[in-house]
């Protein structure tokens, strides 16, 4: 069954229970804005301990270290896996967050005497909350200088393969 | 459709339970997760001790036990796979639980259809696999820059 739409739930209901709606959605908001700090926090100690072993990894490199570069490999990746699930997890964060705070504003509107309809509420929608996850790896100069190393590093791949004198 | 990481029974499982019993399965499953970080750690510096050995082995000329130890290095990084995918398993069920014990959370499905196609990341994936093709393609840089473990 199709959802009743949101401004149509907050229209049809009783003086009362739209007080105590607004309460519940207030203490809601404020939970999730308090998760969304503590989120973005996580995520900035995470892009520093990337950017960290990323130079850490270069510099073996430079330094003809190829086997040291592998072995911060594995710890790299450890690093982008968390903050790939802390970015998913932040954008579930964000979406109750705003969810609660369109409750709050539609509400606002509504007894305004603000008419809403489907675009309109469509409209109040942030264009960020669609476009979160963004792939950041691509555009990285980290990893144009791992390409340059391509050859050395492949060595360690394989268990097949000897040191090339 | 519902993505394939909200279809888990687990996650079924969590929602129907009550607080203190939510809170309990959110302590057991950070203590998986940690023990897991632990065994990643070790390999990681199980990696370090054997690329320390290449590099002294190579200075000193001695290709073959130089070898050896390279060999090592290829197993530990191929053996680290499964607890990786353990690992972000465990962890994106870790961060959910502790996303949904929030007060006032609701499941993506429950949203109003103006913010329905949000890109939840890791979240949104309709099947396992695909989690763990983003996982090697996104975070392996390996794998980003064309080496495969399987060469």
């Amino acid at each position: 069954m199709a959802k009743k739409p949101i401004w149509k739930e907050i229209e049809n209901m009783s003086s009362k229970k739209r007080t105590k709606s607004v309460v519940t959605h207030q203490l809601n908001y404020e939970q999730f804005v308090i998760a969304t700090k503590e989120c973005i926090d996580k995520l900035s100690i995470l892009r520093r301990d990337i950017t960290k072993k990323e130079k850490q990894i270069i510099n073996c490199l430079e330094g003809d270290s190829q086997a040291e570069a592998i072995a911060l490999i594995l710890g790299l990746r450890v690093l982008r896996i968390e903050e790939m699930v802390e970015l998913s997890a932040l954008s579930i964060i964000r979406a109750n967050r705003f969810y609660n705070k369109l409750v709050l504003d539609v509400t606002r509107g509504i007894e305004a005497n603000v008419k809403y309809d489907a675009d309109s509420i469509k409209s109040m929608v942030p264009k960020e909350l669609k476009t979160l996850i963004s792939d950041s790896v691509s555009a990285s100069d980290f990893y144009d200088i791992l390409t340059k190393y391509k050859h050395e590093l492949s060595q360690y791949t394989t268990t097949a393969q000897g040191v090339s004198e | 459709m519902i993505p394939w990481f909200y279809s888990q029974s687990e996650l079924k499982k969590f929602k129907d339970s009550g607080q203190k019993k939510q809170e309990k399965i959110i302590l057991k499953q950070r203590e998986h997760v940690y023990q897991q970080k632990l065994i990643l750690d070790e390999k990681a510096k199980s990696l370090k001790l054997s690329a320390k050995d290449i590099s002294r082995r190579v200075k000193r000329g001695d290709t073959h036990r130089a070898t050896e130890s390279m060999m090592s290095v290829a197993f530990d990084l191929k053996n680290s796979e499964p607890i990786l995918t353990n690992y972000v398993n465990n962890l994106l069920l870790l961060r959910v639980y502790e996303v949904m014990h929030i007060q006032g959370y609701e499941d993506p499905s429950a949203l109003p259809e103006a913010i329905a196609d949000i890109d939840y990341g890791l979240y949104s994936l309709s099947t396992e696999d695909e989690l763990q093709d983003i996982l090697r393609n996104s975070t392996d840089p390996l794998a980003i820059i064309g080496i495969s473990m399987d060469d």
